[in-house]
């Protein structure tokens, strides 16, 4: 019997309250480092470069007293994932690619220019997933949502409701758990009535129709429960207009300084890093 | 004027035939404490609803503190000075985080800053969760989330509060918790009408309405409703403590408990008896000690009617991860064909992971299972033609029901068996037939237009389905008006009675006390078993839990020497015992014990 | 129902978690054959489409592909994961597969609600299937040859599992019964 217990894989990452410094700059400052992280690990060309990003957020996480060995062991089961992309990549040849040989594996070169370039994809891959990690230990779900608020608000001069977005995204996240005990309550409900899931059958539909059980009650149970909370939100005074936000994060001219900072190494290190030359013409 | 003034509302859902309102008119004064009664469909949450504008009056004037839930303007008003309370915890999160939650109205009504945090302040310390305001809302166990839910509604300072059957979906130590909460508001000021269909809860308050199929059938005392003869027909009941009391009352009029609780009834029936016999007191001394021995705690030799077997079973959820815990550390049980076997536990104590281990959803980390004789962690087992055997009902089993039609979902397990034709559709429409749905009627019924009562009975329609041998039903009772309930109880017997093993878990006391067998879980582990007179009428109360009502009253009396021993379930057998204590032979002969079912 | 735009918000946010949810938990893969998954993850934002309008669908989309982004870059399970992580690839396409699904409701909701809501399926489900192949090409990661087989090999079964969803999810909710209104089990009473 498959694993029934969704709760396990219910989250994106975990948050670390370590009260650090980092912990306490603001939602949108932290969006900021994110990209600041981010977005020169998916320009860099080299993985010494990508390796050089997951290092520096390694570096930011012992500011924010997270323990680089959690970050890295977020790593540990993607790894399997990793070298299959990796293989896969060395084996793909593609032409233009004038490196010397390594290897002759039957039919199959292995390139020095295919081995950077896999080399250079787990690595960025590396540098992603410490990022995003460091990232959501540093911002609690919370922060995640408030972040999202700020960051939309000037777009609402152009009409665009940001705290209605930052609202769907908040509703999002808190229904996450919630429909990991409807959908394991569903599945047992199921199971105890003998569905098996498909699995005696290869055809796809029938295969999908297995599934229905399960699929079919749990939107059915979201949409429910959406009647249910709109019935809440419109008791306590909601009717999609302005309203008024109880969290703050005052930011002091230090933050103002290092967000202007970020920005700038954002920009700066991803031209850099793109001007890099590409090893092997990859 | 009244502070809510309701004259002459109808109201009527798009596209119904019929009303589910009619000609609804009373009054209600700032500061009262009003209770809503009726069976579920009977509309009082619809009435609610109207109150607050979240449905639409066909016609007939309701006025909250003079505004109009019907116009735009003054509803926003309107909701801004009235806190509601809906039914289900979870639904009504709207932040993740507690604190966050609770400013969601004052948020709404674009305060400012320090305000929102003043209230919330306040409002959180008023509910008693000023300590969790920065955890995790998901986190708080249901009578919490609860809590916060009348926190949100606080943090608006309103003056009413509507509560929509809100304690419906909290375990007992919860319920108290939140009741108290209430009582407290209504002390300070705020005028609370609590819709309900617990006759217990409807006791504190100081005045009743009652509606039955959409009119308004009575406006009174709870006292005076419980005195009236249609209770029956209007699908309530009374509780506990005024039924043994009435009952008293058929033969002795002025026997009239001056409160509620058991020590009220005990010190009533011994005014009575000093009034009667003077001298008995002094018989008061051989108390017998019978009822003093622990609960037995032997699991007797396996035999082949043994549907269900647990033994020492340890259950490790989320094993390995920062979440695991032992839902289950060591637990015995069992359960034979024909007998009915209870779990009660608080929520948390393990009894649905003990009930999911009885058709092999969960196997155990340690322990052995048998279930029909067979060891499910067998080589070669087939968990899927057991599965057919052991049925079990999760909680709120209604939940999994996907198919459009009511007849197509009940057949779902049947069909799954590999059933199909003419025997397919008898065993669908027996077990429709069985949980009052009649095939006929129901079966093209979309599962949609069902009422919450309905969609439980299609539930364990699909689960009778499968004509199971042991039968697994995991609190079926809960959310259930007397009436669902009743019949739901009513079922179980039956079920028992055709020899199949039945194994329920509930919160209610005094469901279990129609068990065969209790077993009394407390994190994870049987802390007393025994037939419920043996964990019930103990010197001690099971562990953790309070007894049921009557079993209370009936062993206060012996301790104050009136009785022999406490033998008592029931309203009905303490009603016996009373007598038997004033001289009047009992007509039924002898106080009734548990299992044979409450009148 | 009364239309209200707090229902929108509601089911917007109710419906992207649960394509989240399927996708994190791996629900939303349905195994077919060794190594390849039909995925029904976008099928939400073809629900909420449906129900509410091409906003909340695109909304839906919108969550849906960020959420595909972000597991391609925390926890990469397959060797085009490395793809996702370009939002290009993953968000985009999703962003188009509630309005797409709307449309075509809208289009055939006067024939019949149960076909209106299976086509709305298949078109919702292969506007995903083919914008999202259709990046892949364009940033490399497929060569264009490959374009129509992937399509056809993938995004067929997909659509047909679309419409499947869609229609039980939707007509179960509205209370359709298809069929003149009967149940399935009517046709078992005459075998």
């Amino acid at each position: 019997m498959k694993d029934l217990e969704f709760f396990r894989n219910a989250t994106l990452g975990q948050y670390v309250d370590s009260r650090s410094r980092v912990h306490a700059l603001a939602p949108l400052t932290k969006y900021l480092g994110l990209l600041a992280l981010a977005v020169p690990a998916l320009a860099s060309r080299t993985a010494y470069a990508a390796l050089a990003v997951m290092a520096l957020g390694l570096l930011v996480a012992l500011a924010a007293k997270v323990r680089p060995a959690f970050l890295l062991r977020g790593l540990k089961p993607a790894l399997p994932a990793l070298a299959l992309i990796v293989a896969l990549q060395a084996l793909l040849s593609w032409p233009g690619d004038a490196s010397a040989v390594l290897l002759r594996l039957g039919p199959i070169d292995v390139t020095l220019g295919e081995l950077a370039n896999s080399a250079r994809i787990a690595a960025r891959l590396a540098a992603l997933m410490v990022t995003l990690g460091l990232f959501t230990a540093t911002a609690s779900e919370s922060q995640i949502v408030h972040g999202v608020e700020d960051i939309l608000a000037p777009l609402s001069r152009l009409g665009i409701p940001a705290h209605r977005l930052a609202l769907v995204v908040g509703i999002a996240f808190r229904f996450i758990p919630i429909l990991a005990g409807e959908a394991e309550l569903i599945v047992k409900a199921q199971a105890s009535r003998g569905a098996d899931f498909g699995s005696g059958t290869r055809n796809p539909l029938r295969r999908v129709k297995a599934w229905l059980p399960v699929l079919v009650p749990l939107m059915l149970r979201a949409l429910e429960r959406s009647e249910a909370l709109v019935e809440a939100m419109e008791a306590r005074g909601y009717a999609g207009g302005l309203r008024s936000r109880l969290a703050t994060y005052p930011v002091g001219p230090r933050e103002k300084a290092l967000r202007a900072g970020l920005v700038l190494f954002t920009l700066v290190s991803a031209i850099l890093v793109s001007m890099a030359p590409a090893p092997f013409g990859t | 004027m009244a502070f809510i003034d309701v004259r002459r509302l109808y109201h009527r859902y798009p596209g119904s035939p019929v009303h589910s309102l009619s000609d609804i008119s009373f009054q209600i004064e700032p500061g009262e404490y009003l209770a809503v009664l009726g069976a579920n469909g009977s509309g009082k949450s619809t009435l609610v609803r109207c109150l607050d504008g979240l449905a639409e009056i066909e016609s007939g004037t309701v006025r909250l503190g003079g505004l109009d839930p019907m116009n735009a303007d003054e509803l926003a008003q309107l909701r801004a000075r009235t806190g509601l309370v809906f039914q289900s915890p979870a639904d009504q999160l709207v932040a993740s985080v507690v604190e966050e939650d609770c400013a969601f109205g004052p948020e709404n009504l674009g305060l400012p800053r320090e305000e929102i945090a003043r209230r919330v302040a306040s409002a959180l310390e008023a509910a008693g969760l000023l300590a969790e305001r920065s955890r995790p809302a998901w986190a708080l166990s249901a009578g919490q989330q609860q809590r916060l839910a009348v926190a949100g509604a606080l943090a608006l300072e309103p003056e009413l509060l509507l509560l929509d059957e809100a304690t419906a979906m909290i375990d007992p130590p919860g319920r108290t918790g939140f009741l108290d909460l209430i009582g407290r508001l209504n002390a300070e000021g705020a005028t609370v009408v609590h819709v309900t269909h617990s006759m217990d809860e409807a006791l504190r308050a100081r005045r009743v309405l009652v509606l039955h199929r959409g009119r308004l059938v009575f406006d009174g005392a709870p006292g005076d409703l419980f005195e009236r003869p249609e209770l029956e027909a209007w699908s309530l009941s009374r509780p506990v403590s005024l039924e043994a009391a009435r009952r008293g009352r058929a033969t002795f009029p002025e026997f009239r408990p001056a409160g509620q609780a058991p020590s009220d009834f005990r010190d009533e029936l011994a005014r009575l008896a000093r009034l009667a016999r003077p001298a008995r007191q002094a018989k008061a001394a051989p108390l017998a000690r019978a009822a003093e021995r622990a609960p037995a705690a032997s699991v007797d030799a396996p035999s082949d009617d043994d549907a269900l077997i647990l033994e020492k079973v340890a259950h490790e959820y989320l094993g390995g991860t920062e979440l695991s815990r032992r839902a289950l550390d060591g637990v015995s049980l069992r359960a034979r064909k024909g007998e009915l076997v209870a779990l009660v536990g608080a929520t948390g104590s393990g009894k649905s992971s003990a009930l999911q281990h009885g058709n092999a959803l969960l196997a155990p980390s340690s322990g052995q299972v048998r279930i029909l004789g067979r060891d499910p962690a067998a080589k070669g087992a087939d968990l899927k033609a057991l599965r057919s055997r052991a049925a079990l009902a999760v909680q709120r089993p209604e939940t999994a029901l996907f198919e459009t039609c009511v007849g197509d979902d009940v057949a779902f397990g049947p069909r799954n068996q590999g059933l199909r034709g003419k025997p397919l559709v008898e065993r669908v429409r027996s077990a429709m037939e069985r949980v009052q749905l009649p095939y006929a009627e129901f079966r093209d019924r979309p599962v949609r237009a069902l009422s919450g009562g309905e969609k439980r009975r299609a539930a364990m329609a699909g689960v009778l389905a499968l004509d199971p041998e042991l039968l697994l039903l995991d609190e079926p009772c809960a959310g259930l008006d007397p009436a669902g309930r009743e019949s739901a109880l009513a079922l179980q017997a039956a079920l028992k009675a055709e020899g199949r093993a039945v194994a329920v878990s509930t919160h209610s006391m005094d469901d279990a006390t129609r068990a065969d067998r209790v077993y009394v879980l407390e994190r994870g582990r049987v802390v007393a078993e025994g037939s419920p007179a043996e964990v019930f009428l103990g010197t001690e109360p099971p562990p953790g839990l309070e007894r049921p009502w009557a079993a209370e009253a009936s062993v206060l009396l012996w301790r104050a020497g009136l009785t022999a021993a406490p033998a008592a379930l029931d309203a009905a057998a303490l009603a016996d015992e009373a007598l038997a204590v004033l001289g009047v032979p009992s007509s039924g002969g002898g106080p009734r014990a548990a299992g044979e079912g409450a009148p | 129902m009364k239309k209200s735009v707090v229902r929108k918000i509601v089911v917007a946010g109710v419906l992207s978690a649960v394509a989240a949810f399927l996708g994190l938990t791996r629900l939303g893969y349905i195994p077919w054959f060794s190594g390849a998954s039909l995925t029904v993850m976008h099928v939400p934002a073809i629900v909420g489409a449906v129900l509410e309008g091409p906003i909340v669908g695109a909304v839906i989309g919108l969550v849906f592909g960020l959420t595909s982004l972000l597991q391609a870059a925390i926890a990469p399970t397959g060797p085009l994961d490395p793809a996702f992580v370009n939002p290009l690839i993953s968000v985009l396409p999703r962003l188009l597969v509630g309005p797409a699904a709307f449309l075509a409701y809208a289009a055939f909701r006067g024939k019949l609600e149960i076909p209106a809501l299976g086509i709305s399926g298949i078109v919702g489900s292969l506007v995903n299937t083919m914008l999202v192949v259709g990046a892949l090409a364009l940033f490399g990661f497929l060569t264009w040859d490959l374009f129509w087989p992937v399509v056809t090999a993938n995004g067929l079964p997909e659509a047909g599992a679309a419409a499947l969803v869609n229609v039980a999810v939707v007509a179960a909710w509205k209370g359709v019964a298809g069929r003149g209104g009967k149940a399935s089990i009517a046709a078992e009473e005459d075998r």
